[in-house]
């Protein structure tokens, strides 16, 4: 027969195993939330749709006609968090869209985007009304033009993909257009 | 209580205990397992070109090209045996061929006896087009896309403008991005 003690203690033995596992399992069930990515994953760019676009923190003028379809790319400053960014607490200092017909970028200089449209130096080739003069240079290797507009530290560039140069200075006054 | 209904109690609960725990560790394994800790099996691998320098490369490895023709990811093809990742990225597996993208252009270095397989068809004979530093560069037309490659020590040198018009110096691309 067991003694008054040893059922005691029995009874405290499973109730700290009963605890300790709630505990872990409440651990696995965090460890599980924090792999899946719950909690945000550190990165340097987060994939947007323009709508989640216009609701971050934007440190660079928003275009207000967005092609039709596609997806941007919103770049902070430094890599952080993406529930961060997403959140709008981490401003972007650039945003950028890739799609069959172009590639065109809005970013300060120093932003790290998926193409160095800095790196261009070329002579005017027309006027945007919302911005002022258009510069066009050739991209190393030819058979491609960057057009961009520099304005209050903010790089406008536009790669039309087979445009010519009349094409290409349309699409950039209708993309590069704002709401105020 | 009776010693015998207190042992069956004890029993239970020892057997609970150890199907738990084995539980847990099936389950941390199987997370484990979903995100990757054991790789998975693939046919080509996307590594950054730190990771890349690892790999068991059955030909020459270019050397990362500076501006418009760098990328930040290379995709290494095994030779068309499905192997696990991880493998792959220790340099365990032969890969026979490298691709590598940018918002321009595409390029990939390819072995002539692998069998790979590439986004797209480099094995078809063309027309000779030009000249660089690996010899003559070749051009052959498929879906629509144009595409040039040069041949050297049984290794292929191809390259694909995804968005370069006709007039690209293809030259001057395989001399900036194979030369070295």
């Amino acid at each position: 027969m067991m003694t008054d003690a040893t059922k005691r203690r029995i009874k405290t033995i499973g109730i700290i195993a009963a605890v300790l596992t709630v505990l872990l399992l409440i651990a696995l069930m965090f460890a599980i939330l924090g792999v899946g990515g719950f909690f945000g994953r550190k990165t340097a760019k987060v994939e947007v749709t323009y709508l989640e676009l216009s609701n971050l923190d934007l440190s660079v003028p928003l275009i207000e006609n967005p092609p039709a379809y596609g997806s941007f790319a919103a770049y902070p400053e430094k890599p952080c968090l993406d529930t961060s960014i997403e959140s709008g607490d981490v401003p972007c200092v650039a945003y950028e869209y890739l799609n069959e017909k172009m590639y065109f970028a809005v970013a300060t200089a120093g932003s790290s985007i998926s193409f160095d449209i800095f790196a261009a130096k070329g002579e005017s080739v027309g006027s945007s009304l919302a911005l002022g003069e258009i510069y066009s240079a050739q991209i190393e290797g030819g058979g491609a033009a960057i057009y961009y507009v520099d304005k209050d530290g903010v790089r406008y560039a536009l790669i039309p993909f087979g445009a010519t140069s009349e094409q290409a200075v349309k699409m950039f006054n209708d993309l590069f257009t704002f709401a105020n | 209580m009776k010693e015998n209904r207190i042992k069956a109690i004890k029993i239970t609960g020892i057997c609970f205990a150890v199907l738990a725990a084995v539980f847990m560790i099936v389950i941390m394994f199987f997370l484990l397992a979903f995100f990757g800790a054991f790789g998975y099996d693939v046919q080509s691998l996307t590594l950054s070109y730190e990771e890349a320098q690892n790999v068991q490369l059955d030909l020459p490895f270019v050397k990362r090209p500076e501006g418009v023709f760098a990328a930040n990811a290379v995709t290494v093809y095994t030779d068309g045996v499905v192997a696990n990742s991880h493998e792959i990225a220790k340099g365990n597996v032969i890969c026979k061929a490298y691709s590598w993208q940018t918002l321009l252009d595409f390029f990939c270095v390819a072995k002539k006896d692998g069998s790979y397989t590439l986004p797209f068809n480099i094995d078809q004979a063309g027309e000779k087009v030009g000249t660089c530093t690996l010899g003559d560069i070749f051009a052959f037309e498929e879906n629509g896309f144009l595409t040039y490659y040069a041949e050297k020590d049984g290794v292929v040198y191809g390259y694909i403008p995804y968005h370069r018009a006709q007039d690209a110096d293809v030259t001057h691309i395989f001399n900036a991005v194979f030369a070295a």
